[in-house]
């Protein structure tokens, strides 16, 4: 285990060398590397009664990540790591299921607390997703121009250059042009098209035509959609809501086929962060007497395809994964 | 919720409406784009016709022939239609993004009712993916990322009928994606004997078509290609389905015009418009016209060039060597002998264009004026047939 931290400390270490004070890891580096790491904390605790988290909980559930996540000893210094005062921060939420299975606010207030904690400006974090509505049903509190975190969907504001990129062409989120780190908050669920849905999906919100890249099992479209060079080129952290998931018949919320695996995920790595996601939600499946994504035909063959040469994304292969869990 | 009144409307069609990216033309009728409209999306909670309710909540729409199958809060491929927990809804009913007073010529129609206008309008959204749209900032976009405006059926025909429009026109975009909007006008509009066109790319189930075919009074279909493995890797779609909608139409005795673009290097081999000719001969007849377009680079295919004219050229001799009597090409000089029509029988010229405009106009009660040979077309419309001539413009 020390070891393990000794590593990644190293590897942020240098990674910042390399990178002239990049704080987090550009995905060409981190292709490179022969590993991925995937924090995951858990703590059955954090929900207070069926439906209501305790943001206390969230919010040491996700120091702790952060902590373990970064290798320093306090979660100030974690954030500090990774942002700074400079930055213009987007976290991209996942609000399309409506109240209960959307990125929880409590999650996101925390990531928001840890930001500024490293000096990020108020006015230069912007939560969003692809709309206002959206956002508001999933208990956001929408701010547009006003003072403190912005909080606000896309809506049409789309780039008018259209972005080429493998199979698929689109113009993506304006609010990432103007961001400088991104923040990807997914929520763990099954896909009925794609297998699953976490953080490579996610990106699915951030262009202006995602209905069309649902054939083939999404494959290689969410590669493709991920690996555009204005996602790419943003220093990018993923931490998924894994407090609330689902297992079937995603990505609407059917209460049915929710668990509680209580959990947040924290990686840098988006294709190593979905491989885990996947393999919870086949457990669960398997749990429930479900048959698994591979034999309904449902595998969520696009993390094969992120991994490859061409997208080179992060890490698909398990036994290259590291699952920390703390 | 905000709505375009009217006499709103009115104005902003009269000032040049709003039509995007529609390309290259050569008439002074291509107005400046005008942005007038009010809201940014409008959305009614229209229920949409032709889909089956699935297990938890899924449905499958039964509209084209791709019948997605869609999980609760998700669009459908065109993505203007979704699923509210199991209720499939279209969002584009009363929610054009663009319209324009257009002369029939432009979309095209050469057979019915030349020199006539047409209200044309479009909502966002397509079920196809043509990699050479050019159209694709409205076609290839959600109704959030378009500016629209709330014109319900009876305002659009009504607004039609103020501007003595004598058809309505459901184009540049893909109409079969706003189907209920389409066909519930085209209702209104049959009522006060305005006419309702479609230009589509015909990529739709048999069944809707029947019932909107009760009310249109004309089609205009893009068959994209003859070859199914153009239509899957440059549109996203099949063949097949396209062909059968063809002859329904034929069928239906609904009056069709047929466009195919000419893609330099996807599509213009001669033995495939050799083949697409004798499909057209043996299924549908020699009095379909063919119109032969003229790409553009544009959107996903700026790499190619435009299609050479003699390469179009081939194609129109193709067709006459084949034995289609009214083979046209677009898209080019506004004086070629191919943008006029000329009887099938004695071979005069019976209309002359110039671009959009009628030159000269030698049909007489549907029939060549030099030799009374009917030709084929809808030169009136049945319950009002004052239209055509009232209606016919001159170009200088
Ligand atoms: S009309 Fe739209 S939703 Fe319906 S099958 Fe076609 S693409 Fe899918």
């Amino acid at each position: 285990m020390l070891g393990r931290e000794y590593t990644r400390r190293e590897f942020l270490k240098q990674s910042a060398v390399l990178t002239a004070g990049i704080s987090l890891l550009p995905s060409p580096l981190r292709a490179a590397s022969p590993e991925a790491t995937v924090v995951r904390t858990a703590d059955p605790r954090v929900w207070r009664d069926r439906l209501k988290l305790d943001p206390a909980m969230v919010q040491e559930m996700l120091s702790r990540a952060m902590v373990q996540f970064t290798g320093e000893k306090v979660p100030k210094n974690a954030w500090r790591r990774l942002f700074g005062s400079r930055d213009v921060v987007g976290i991209k939420v996942n609000t399309l299921a409506g109240r209960v299975l959307s990125s929880n606010v409590e999650l996101v207030d925390a990531i928001t607390q840890g930001l500024l904690s490293a000096g990020v400006r108020a006015e230069n974090i912007i939560i969003w997703d692809r709309f206002d509505r959206e956002l508001r049903k999933a208990r956001f509190q929408l701010n547009r121009r006003g003072n403190g975190i912005r909080c606000y969907g896309t809506e049409n504001q789309y780039s008018s250059n259209l972005v080429i990129q493998g199979e698929a062409a689109s113009c993506y989120s304006q609010i990432l042009y103007d961001c400088t780190h991104l923040i990807n908050v997914p929520v763990l669920k099954h896909h009925s098209i794609a297998g699953v849905s976490v953080s490579l999906k996610n990106w699915f919100g951030a262009i202006h035509n995602p209905n069309k890249y649902h054939s083939d099992r999404c494959n290689p479209f969410v590669a493709d959609v991920s690996a555009a060079p204005i996602l790419r080129q943003k220093k990018q952290l993923i931490i998924c809501d894994a407090l609330l998931a689902q297992y079937e018949h995603g990505p609407g919320y059917k209460a049915a086929y929710c668990w509680t695996p209580n959990q947040i995920l924290v990686s840098d790595d988006p294709v190593a962060l979905d491989t885990i996601g996947w393999q919870m939600i086949e457990e669960q499946r398997q749990q429930q007497g479900l048959p698994s994504l591979k034999e309904v035909e449902k595998l969520p063959d696009y993390l094969a395809t992120a991994a490859d040469d061409r997208h080179a994304l992060g890490v698909h292969d398990m036994t290259k994964i590291r699952v920390v869990d703390v | 919720m905000q709505t375009t009144s009217r006499r709103k409307f009115l104005y902003q069609v009269a000032c040049g409406g709003t039509c995007l990216g529609l390309g290259q033309f050569f008439t002074p009728w291509a107005s400046a784009s005008v942005d007038l409209t009010d809201g940014k999306h409008i959305f009614i909670n229209k229920e949409a016709l032709y889909y089956e309710k699935l297990e938890n909540m899924d449905i499958r729409c039964k509209l084209c022939p791709k019948e997605c199958e869609i999980g609760d809060k998700e669009r459908g491929w065109c993505g203007v239609r979704e699923n509210q927990e199991g209720i499939y809804y279209t969002l584009v009913y009363g929610n054009p993004c663009a319209y324009n007073l257009d002369p029939i010529e432009k979309k095209p129609f050469f057979h019915y009712l030349p020199g006539t206008t047409a209200l044309s309008i479009a909502t966002a959204g397509c079920n196809l993916n043509c990699k050479y749209c050019q159209n694709w900032q409205i076609s290839q976009r959600r109704p959030e990322q378009t500016r629209n405006t709330y014109l319900p059926p009876g305002d659009l025909v009504a607004a039609a009928r103020e501007m003595q429009s004598p058809s309505i026109a459901f184009t540049y975009s893909e109409p079969t994606v706003f189907y209920e909007y389409m066909l519930d006008t085209s209702r209104e509009a049959r009522k006060t004997d305005t006419g309702a066109v479609m230009i589509s790319a015909g990529y739709m189930q048999t069944e809707p078509l029947e019932e909107l075919c009760e009310y249109l009074t004309a089609v205009k279909i893009d068959l994209k290609s003859f070859r199914d493995d153009f239509y899957r890797e440059i549109c996203s779609a099949k063949l097949d389905p396209v062909l059968q909608t063809l002859k329904t139409l034929k069928r239906l005795g609904m009056w069709f015009e047929i466009v195919l673009l000419v893609v330099p290097t996807l599509n213009d081999d001669e033995a495939e418009f050799r083949e697409l000719c004798r499909w057209i001969l043996g299924e549908l007849g020699p009095d379909v016209p063919l119109h032969f377009s003229r790409f553009y680079p544009t959107y996903q295919l700026k790499n190619l060039p435009s299609t050479p004219i003699r390469t179009l050229e081939m194609a129109y001799e193709i067709a006459q060597d084949a034995g289609i009597r009214y083979a046209y090409i677009g898209n080019i000089n506004p004086d070629h002998k191919a943008n006029q029509t000329y009887c099938h029988h004695c071979g005069k010229m019976i209309i002359q264009r110039r671009g959009y405009f009628i030159r000269r106009y030698d049909i007489q009660g549907g029939k060549c004026r030099y030799c009374r040979t009917p030709i084929p077309g809808v030169w009136k419309l049945a319950r009002n047939p004052n239209i055509s001539l009232h209606a016919l413009q001159t170009g200088e």
